[in-house]
């Protein structure tokens, strides 16, 4: 058979097929409600690699009418030999009549060939309202693989255990709302033993989704290292006439900075939730804090962009130019006194005129006027505080199943965990803090920022592999 | 086609700012498709990002890149006019001669070598490493006055003069530059230094030209003066050095002593015609020549490398390269679903109320649905806390176990209400639902059906369900639309 295998997911309403697809298929936007029906018609998750399917499964609505189709079957049944016919007749009969609408619509896919994935509920007890569909399953002699999957807190697998069993030749228990990713590749290699054809389809699509896993620790690290290299970069600034006070603006200055720092985290997150193809999930998170006492500088600017500093320099070296002039002429024997000389007072002229060119106007436009700014901070702790608030986002994230829709609590229902996390710098290894503490030092010092995201990048990648393993 | 690296640039900043507006899933599979094109022809990383934004973002001749390239050609070619006009400028002003004064020597020496040179010394303290400069105090902040004042700086005041397209092209490019300072910070530093280079090299081509034109078609007599204290032998010494690089292979480039002596002003130009003193034209043009416009195109051609090595090094370093990279290096793994969900019921407000009280030892029938575990009319008036006159199953076996429940009701003589009792935990199914619509025509209308949607205790107890189960069985009568069937209430908390 050349044609890539399909799984269809069925069972009972309301037992987690929608959850286990959204699980293995890595979709967040699968319906998974508690109200029965939430499916009503298939919907087909290609794996594909590079364009070509692999493999897909198909999420199916619930049998609703089982004992009655299966006793429409029986009234027509002739051989064992004739069952699968007796199911095609079932559909061909019902379809569009509406009134076995979900027995057609999750029987189709598997009368077109696909593997039967059964899903029954581990934590609630076995029922005898079962046994019609795993019959119906049956007669459509299709390959089959029962799955339980404890949605709640009971335990009766043993029970469904021997009960699939005579149904069934492969009963697995997997929970799709924990599911650990290895768990869920060798869910996947089991549904390759179905059948001999669908062996290596699967097995390349388990490797596959191994490298993708793989190349998700340096995404995150370049999410990440994105994300600090912003918050230790940014911040925020005003312009202000040269006599305005400077402490009126400045808490509406610092909640603006304060804001984008937080609104970059965001972000931030978001882009590791999308690296992992999350993209709905409810955050809940403490905001990060910021320690330092003093985050404000002003200076000088000027109408041709410099600031006091540049100008201060630029008087120094024209009046070194004068001073060297002179020098030249008296034949050196001033012993470069007229260079310094003229650059003391070339620099000194600036900066005491500086202050007055700030004020002029021309054209009633201001020649220059005070750089209030706000940021970044100096704080030596700060990255290392974001970057374990990053690291235990990650974590969190990584383990997540597709199925979980509960909103992720950040340090609230975990407080040891978090402070747990903003304390790993203590356990990195030497070499790997001190080169975090180089660029980070090399960011506060406003070197090139583009080099420092390949950096952290490159550091960050074996620390997040460390974390996950 | 090849754009310039300017423009390439740009158009890459404006495309993976567009792409970051885009689903990653839908980049990934866009540039999986062309990185099967690429992979062949492209050597580097770099070159498969290029080749990937030709394909992406073919060259457009109206596109922000190539407007903002040509807008800086434009603004280029001024530059470069301005340089020639000032170098001609400033050659026809020292380089006078009316007869009366001599071209004076040092003057020229002192503005096209001195001048000159200082501001080369400037320009390579300006193109020192970062790290240097941070080693050097005071050296980052004239840097920075330098490149403030730097011609390659003049370009901007000439940008009002451009069309508006090309202006807001180039505007465009400036404010990328000042946005991400960090990123392009290198960038704008070799763009303004080649633009400065750009300028000198003209100065210096027209400051020569103008002079071999005056010395080629008029009488030029020139001399040295200078009031400060020197002795025509040091001043000799002074241009012999200068002369050094070419003496040695052009012996008529380097002034004499003789030259010199006889020169020096006004006592020379009594005694010498200006014939003379013409010797001088071959060694000013000569420094003119080696310390003004070769060093210029030296420093030229070295901020061009340099401005495009800068290029390349953001080309690789814009937020965004590396996430593309990876997504034309990576296979394309994809496990989502490409269609919406057909919608299922939305969870529609109960409209009305739908749950049923039954007093403690209250009359009713009895049907257990799909195995739920009461045994017999005893255990269930036990469990219920109701007098249970009938009891029957239902939902399990074959069709016709259904049928004899409900053949039972129908020959009860008394009216009591039918209690269905089923198991809370499974969801109301339409096989259920379809029974108690028999149910009912089999029961006649206004008889009560009681749903009892139950949780079985280990005791052979029931107990009620929680709070989600018994809302999904309260909505699923309510859909019923049938007033006299309700779901049972049992005494005690719903949990």
């Amino acid at each position: 058979m050349s044609a890539a295998p399909l799984f269809a997911v069925v069972g009972h309403p309301n037992k987690g097929k929608s959850s286990i697809v959204s699980t293995l298929a890595q979709d967040d936007s699968v319906r998974i409600a508690p109200e029965a029906g939430t499916t009503v018609a298939c919907r087909r998750y290609p794996m594909k690699l590079d364009g070509r399917v692999q493999y897909t499964l198909i999420d199916t609505p619930g049998f609703q009418r089982a004992r009655r189709a299966l006793a429409w079957m029986r009234e027509r049944e002739t051989t064992a030999a004739e069952h699968r016919a007796v199911v095609e007749a079932f559909v061909e009969a019902h379809r569009g009549t509406g009134r076995f609408d979900d027995e057609c619509e999750l029987l189709a896919p598997v009368l077109e060939g696909a593997g039967i994935l059964y899903v029954v509920d581990g934590s609630i007890p076995y029922g005898p309202e079962y046994e019609a569909e795993m019959e119906i399953l049956r007669w459509t002699g299709e390959p089959s693989m029962a799955l339980i999957n404890p949605i709640g807190s009971g335990d009766y697998i043993a029970a469904w255990r021997s009960a699939l069993e005579q149904y069934f030749k492969i009963v697995r228990v997997f929970d799709a709302l924990t599911a650990p990713f290895e768990k869920r590749l060798e869910l996947l290699r089991a549904f390759g033993q179905l059948r001999e054809t669908w062996r290596a389809p699967l097995e390349e699509a388990v490797r596959a989704l191994e490298d993708e896993r793989g190349r998700v620790h340096s995404r995150v690290a370049r999410a990440i290292a994105e994300m600090l290299v912003d918050m230790l970069t940014s911040s925020a600034t005003r312009r202000l006439d040269v006599g305005a006070n400077a402490s009126f603006y400045e808490s509406a200055l610092e909640r603006e900075y304060e804001d984008r720092l937080r609104q970059r985290e965001r972000e931030g997150r978001r882009a590791v939730e999308r690296v992992f193809g999350h993209h709905r999930i409810e955050r809940r998170e403490g905001e990060v804090e910021l320690l330092d006492q003093d985050l404000f500088s002003s200076e000088h600017w000027y109408f041709w962009g410099l600031n006091r500093r540049q100008l201060v320099a630029t008087g120094a070296a024209g009046g070194a130019v004068v001073g060297g002039a002179v020098d030249v002429g008296v034949g050196g024997t001033s012993l470069l006194l007229g260079t310094l000389l003229g650059a003391t007072v070339g620099g000194a002229t600036a900066w005491w005129s500086s202050g007055r060119l700030a004020r002029a106007r021309v054209l009633n436009l201001p020649l220059g006027g005070r750089l209030l700014r706000c940021g970044p901070t100096r704080d030596v702790n700060f990255p290392y505080v974001v970057l374990g608030r990053a690291l235990y986002h990650h974590l969190r994230i990584a383990g997540r199943t597709h199925a979980n829709r509960e909103a992720l609590a950040l340090g609230q229902e975990s407080e040891g965990e978090v402070s747990g996390m903003e304390s790993w710098v203590e356990r990195l290894p030497d070499d790997r803090r001190k080169a975090l503490e180089r660029s980070f030092r090399s960011l506060r010092r406003g070197e090139s920022a583009g080099g420092a995201i390949e950096e952290l990048t490159a550091q960050l990648e074996p620390i997040l592999a460390e974390a996950d393993a | 086609m090849t754009r310039p690296a300017l423009a390439r640039l740009v158009d890459l900043a404006n495309q993976l700012d567009e792409d970051a507006k885009r689903s990653p899933e839908s980049l990934r599979r866009r540039d999986r498709a062309l990185a099967a094109e690429l992979v062949a022809g492209a050597g580097g990383a770099e070159q498969a990002v290029v080749a990937w934004l030709d394909r992406v973002r073919p060259d457009d001749p109206d596109g922000p890149g190539e407007r903002a390239e040509r807008a800086n050609r434009v603004l280029g070619a001024g530059l470069g006019v301005l340089g020639l006009g000032m170098g001609m400028g400033a050659a026809a002003a020292l380089f006078h001669y009316d007869g009366t004064h001599p071209v004076n020597v040092v003057r020229v020496l002192a503005v096209f070598v001195g001048l000159q040179l200082g501001l080369v010394a400037v320009t390579l303290l300006a193109t020192l490493p970062e790290r240097l400069r941070r080693a050097i105090p005071g050296l980052g902040p004239l840097r920075d006055a330098f490149l403030a004042f730097s011609p390659g700086r003049w370009r901007l005041a000439g940008l009002r003069f451009l069309p508006a397209r090309l202006r807001e092209a180039s505007q465009q490019l400036r404010a990328m530059l000042e946005r991400q300072h960090r990123l392009y910070g290198e960038v704008e530093k070799w763009w303004l230094l080649a633009g400065s280079q750009w300028f000198g090299v003209s100065f210096n081509v027209g400051a020569l030209t103008t002079a071999f034109f005056l010395v080629a078609f008029t009488d030029l007599a020139f001399a040295w003066s200078t009031t400060l204290d020197l002795s025509p032998e040091r001043f000799l010494g002074v241009v012999s050095g200068l002369a050094a690089p070419w003496s040695a292979l052009w012996p008529g480039g380097a002034p004499t002593a003789e030259l010199v002596a006889q020169t020096q002003y006004f006592r020379a130009i009594g005694s010498h015609s200006a014939a003379e003193s013409a010797p001088w034209w071959r060694f000013l043009l000569a420094c003119m020549l080696v310390y003004g416009l070769v060093p210029r195109l030296a420093l030229l051609v070295f901020a061009r490398w340099r401005l495009s090595a800068a290029v390349a090094r953001a080309f690789r370093r814009i937020p965004g390269v590396m996430a593309l990279r990876d997504r034309l290096e990576s296979r394309l793994v994809e496990t989502a679903a490409e269609t919406e969900e057909i919608g299922g019921p939305t969870q529609r407000p109960i409209l009305q109320d739908v749950g049923a009280e039954l007093p403690t030892g209250a009359a009713c029938h009895a049907i257990v649905w799909s195995g739920f575990p009461l045994a017999d009319a005893r255990a269930a008036s036990r469990a219920l806390g109701l007098e249970v006159r009938s009891f029957g199953s239902a939902g399990e076996g074959a069709l016709e176990n259904d049928a004899r429940a409900m053949a039972a009701l129908t020959g009860a003589v008394d009216d009591a209400p039918v209690l269905v009792v089923t198991k809370a935990w499974e969801p109301p199914v339409l096989e259920l639902l379809d029974f108690i619509g028999e149910l009912r025509a089999a029961v006649g209308e206004e008889r009560a059906i009681v749903i009892a949607p139950l949780m079985a205790a280990a005791d052979g107890n029931v107990a009620p369900p929680s709070e989600p189960d018994a809302s999904q069985w309260r909505r699923a009568v309510d859909r019923l639309g049938d007033p006299w069937t309700s779901v049972y209430l049992p005494a005690g908390e719903a949990k």
